[in-house]
């Protein structure tokens, strides 16, 4: 039973609003500033962040991977060096502080970040969709190996020469049993949400607690003067 | 008694293909279980949908005839109000469910219907504590076992605390113990009062649970049985109905001991496979010969899949040896070779139709062509030549999935519970297909935890738990090989 | 019963959003995969990625088109694409994407449209061009960035204007546009036969 009270999970007491806020911000100051040092500074505030939530060895990968896109960077834009391309290397440590932001709002359980997405003023159907997205990705993903699998035991993916020799056709082998399991999937898988009630007209409230505390507060609060100052300073 | 749901001169028919359901007058009182029977296809899905309102809210179609609950039209109820006073349990157990988590899941319904964030904790707690999943709450439903996502499908609809369950076959999926558990559960939702209706193929864990059984043939509930009349049919009975064995320890097991062929087709030495530093498979030796059907059984989870997808290279062993005819086979050899028909059918089929099924992927020789039609007729599949392949019945789709392995002349065949979701009669037919194949000398190796199949075609059994190889039996009476699979 | 029915028609049912959902998860991923494995070679990230997006997004779009076949489905699909790309780092394209979903669905005005072959591809093709008009911002926007410290390195400036020109040139994003356009209706092409061949002979779409 999940005794909210006594839970030592930081991340099950936090809303899931404030992570998604988290999640602007940090896109904000990917795309918004133009000083390295900034840029920096933010993906510190987040390293921060995640080992708050004891993420500790992937706040250990998410800066190794950033420093060391950095030093790729700056030895090539040195030396003269166009491969990798540097334009691909600038687009990764950038990218890793949404990616970093990104990676906490997976690890909140998905009905709580539905509830907590029920409370932005996003139209209900495509709040829907979004939603039901979220719960398909898994399920896409494995039967994408299940489909995999079959086209090995048949040698469709034999060779090299196998696969680009036809490739609408192994594009066919690969796409056609995809199409025909998700819509099952999808198929059953609204009439289970039918039958539970999914079109009922009512408030809907949640299991998870979508509630701002002190925690959330200071985090918004930080992160919000913290991503000011890295835009505009 | 009161009449919980009674039904008047019900049909229904999918638009323009045929009637579904043929004047069906139906009285189930309160705190009955109704299990509906009948071969795939018969109707009484269809009927399990009429009660929950999934038809024709949701499948389209011309429906006539009256419906009460607790002597109110159905009609008058809203669709979306329904599941307030059903709780549905369905077959699938990867896509009945709407959450990543488990309780997320259980929540589902209260949500949607309402209920504040304290009385939605209260009915998931309460919920979970009955079903004993109250551990399990903060995990993904993707790692769960079939048997657990069942018990959190019921957990799921008990939150709501209705009065009707309606299951669609619940227990297809689920290995001995799991079905069991799920009878268990359903007893004492009966012994709190509940209406409980269950479409059904497996029909012995439902035993001394029933009240009734109905069995539908074509659409009409034609014959109507007590637990005493149904456990008393004989066996002709049940094969004419196409059912399966309400009792298994009546099946008779003919003892097969034609191997004909004497070769060693598979041989395993020392074979282990670990995933995260855990042994899925503890070295197993074993060996098969040419021409034998051998059952591999044990609980879910116990490698039995792992090691069917290593025998078909399609993962790669952590150390061991196989050898197929002799000779020492690397991965990449065996993949053409040992051929595995997983469970899930729907991922296989590529074609455009049957033909194109069998032939597709190589060259259309006069000469394929040729092996492919005679294939498909001595598989029975001939008049369907011309259909899509994802349009066949379980039943079919597992016979083509053979031919496959057929047309490329695979010496040895494994199958993923071939017969899970098949009725009595598809269940015969395939596990016949099975022994005609081994006699003209195919290797076969059947991952299942359904004894009537196993009985049908094995003859030598492995059994498999925590991946170690527990038994390994030639199998000479049904009461052996039910003892072993854990009836 | 019958006049109920009638009147919900227009709007997505449960089943409609499903659709929608599977589908666009699966173009989702290929989407992923795609740009993973071209994002290393600019030339082809910029000039190439948005057209095979389009390729084989356009396969999944005509499953969900024929099966729902109602209007508003394009705008969803753009928008909700749109949406994603925002909270995966583009915020502030939001509002593009939308203008881009709207006038998506605008082409798509008309009864049964989305069932018809030629106007579904369209649309769809409107859609594909502005995505990649849409992708090619954050290349400037890395340019940016990388000019700056390129700069600040001495790196030499005749290697640097022939990358600038590759992203700011019109005739070349003229070029990208056209690649984009025929990819995207070789790839509704290619749907169509599949249609043909498996979903509608299986009766799963109509």
């Amino acid at each position: 039973m999940i005794d909210w009270e006594k839970t030592n999970n930081r991340l099950d007491k936090i809303d899931g609003r404030t992570i998604f806020f988290l999640t602007v911000c940090s896109c904000f100051i990917t795309f918004l500033s133009t000083s390295m040092l900034n840029h920096a500074l933010y993906t510190i505030w987040l390293l921060l962040i995640l080992c708050f939530f004891g993420f500790l060895k992937q706040s250990l990968y998410f800066s190794s991977f950033y420093l060391l896109s950095l030093i790729g960077l700056i030895i090539e834009t040195n030396h003269n060096i166009s491969f990798p391309s540097p334009l691909l290397l600038s687009m990764i440590y950038k990218l890793i502080l949404p990616a970093m932001s990104a990676y906490l709002l997976i690890k909140i359980p998905s009905g709580k970040l539905t509830a907590s997405l029920r409370k932005i003023p996003i139209p209900n159907k495509f709040m829907l969709v979004l939603i039901v997205m979220l719960r398909f990705a898994p399920t896409i993903i494995y039967e994408f190996g299940e489909v995999k699998e079959a086209m090995k035991i048949r040698g469709f993916l034999k060779s090299f020469t196998n696969i680009f020799s036809h490739p609408l056709n192994t594009l066919e082998y690969a796409i056609v049993p995809m199409v025909f399991r998700s819509l099952t999937i999808s198929d059953e898988l609204a009439a289970s949400a039918i039958v539970r009630g999914i079109e009922s007209p009512y408030n809907k409230d949640s299991y998870y607690i979508s509630i701002i505390t002190y925690i959330d507060i200071i985090l918004l609060l930080i992160s919000t003067l913290l991503a000011v100052y890295c835009c505009f300073f | 008694m009161k009449n919980k749901i009674s039904i008047h001169n019900l049909s229904f028919s999918y638009n323009g293909k045929g009637n579904q359901l043929k004047n069906i007058n139906l009285n189930i009182h309160s705190g009955e279980v109704i299990v509906l029977t009948g071969s795939s296809g018969s109707g009484k899905s269809s009927l399990t949908k009429v009660i929950n309102g999934l038809i024709p809210y949701f499948f389209e179609g011309e429906l006539n005839g009256k419906i009460f609950i607790n002597n109110k039209p159905l009609n008058d109820v809203p669709s979306w109000q329904r599941g307030k006073i059903i709780g549905n349990v369905f077959q699938d157990p990867r896509s009945q469910f709407f959450a990543n988590e488990v309780a997320g899941e259980i929540a589902f319904a209260c949500e949607n219907y309402g209920y504040s964030h304290h009385e939605i904790c209260e009915h998931v707690n309460s919920s979970a504590r009955e079903m004993k999943i109250e551990k399990l709450l903060n995990n993904s439903i993707h790692s769960l076992s079939y048997g657990m996502r069942q018990k959190v499908a019921i957990a799921s609809a008990k939150a709501i605390d209705p009065e009707i369950y309606v299951m669609d076959e619940p227990s297809a999926n689920l290995d001995i113990s799991s079905t069991y558990i799920l009878g268990n559960i359903i007893k004492d939702l009966k012994s709190q009062g509940k209406t409980i209706i269950i479409a059904e193929h497996r029909l012995y864990y439902l035993m001394d649970i029933a009240d009734r059984f109905l069995l539908i043939q074509n659409g009409r509930i034609i014959h109507e049985f007590s637990e005493k009349q149904m456990i008393n049919l004989n066996n002709k009975d049940i094969y004419s109905f196409g059912l399966r064995s309400p009792d298994l320890y009546q099946i008779q097991y003919k003892e097969r001991n034609s191997i004909s062929f004497d070769n060693i087709a598979l041989k395993v030495r020392n074979l282990c496979k670990t995933f995260k530093n855990m042994y899925a498979l503890n070295n197993l030796n074993f060996i098969c010969r040419t021409g034998e059907v051998i059952a591999i059984i044990g609980p879910n989870g116990s490698g039995k899949s792992t090691l069917g997808r290593i025998l078909a290279g399609l993962l790669k062993e952590n150390s061991g040896e196989i050898f197929l005819f002799d000779y020492k086979s690397k991965r990449k050899d065996r993949l053409s070779k040992v051929w595995y028909i997983p469970q899930d059918l729907d991922s296989q089929l590529f074609g455009e139709n049957l033909l194109d099924e069998l032939i597709t992927g190589s060259a259309k020789t006069e000469e394929r062509i040729k092996r492919a039609e005679q294939i498909l007729s001595e598989l029975e599949l001939t008049a369907f030549e011309k259909q899509h392949p994802s349009t066949l019945s379980g039943g079919q789709k597992q016979r083509l999935a053979l031919g496959v392995a057929l047309m490329h002349d695979a010496p040895i065949i494994i199958l993923d519970e071939p017969t899970s979701g098949l009725d009595g009669k598809n269940m015969r037919n395939v596990s016949n297909l099975i022994r005609k194949l081994a006699n003209i000398g195919h290797t076969i190796l059947v991952i299942t935890h359904d004894a009537e199949c196993a009985l049908a075609c094995c003859e030598r059994a492995i059994r498999l738990e925590n991946g170690n190889i527990t038994d390994n039996f030639k199998i000479t009476s049904s009461n052996l090989l039910l003892e072993k699979i854990g009836y | 019963m019958e006049k109920s029915m009638q009147n919900t028609k227009q709007n997505f049912t449960i089943r409609d959003i499903m659709t929608i959902a599977a589908m666009m998860v699966i173009c989702f991923i290929i989407m992923m995969i795609i740009a993973a494995i071209t994002l290393p070679f600019p030339i082809i990230y910029l000039y190439a990625s948005a057209g095979i997006d389009g390729f084989l997004g356009a396969i999944f779009f005509l499953v969900a088109a024929n099966r729902v076949n109602k209007h508003g489905l394009l705008f969803s699909w753009a928008a909700i694409y749109g949406l994603i790309q925002g909270i995966m780092g583009y915020a502030f394209l939001i509002p593009y994407f939308l203008i881009v979903a709207s006038i998506s669905e605008l082409s798509m005005i008309g009864k049964n449209t989305y069932r018809n072959p030629i106007r579904s591809m369209i649309g769809w093709t409107l859609n594909c061009i502005g995505n990649f008009v849409g992708c090619a911002v954050p290349l400037w926007w890395a340019w940016n960035s990388y000019k700056d410290m390129a700069k600040s390195s001495g790196f030499t400036s005749q290697t640097l204007n022939m990358q600038l020109s590759m992203v700011t040139t019109p005739s070349f994003m003229l070029a990208g546009i056209i690649i984009t356009a025929a990819l995207t209706i070789l790839g509704t092409l290619f749907g169509q036969r599949l249609l043909r061949k498996h979903f509608k002979k299986a009766g799963i779409v109509r």
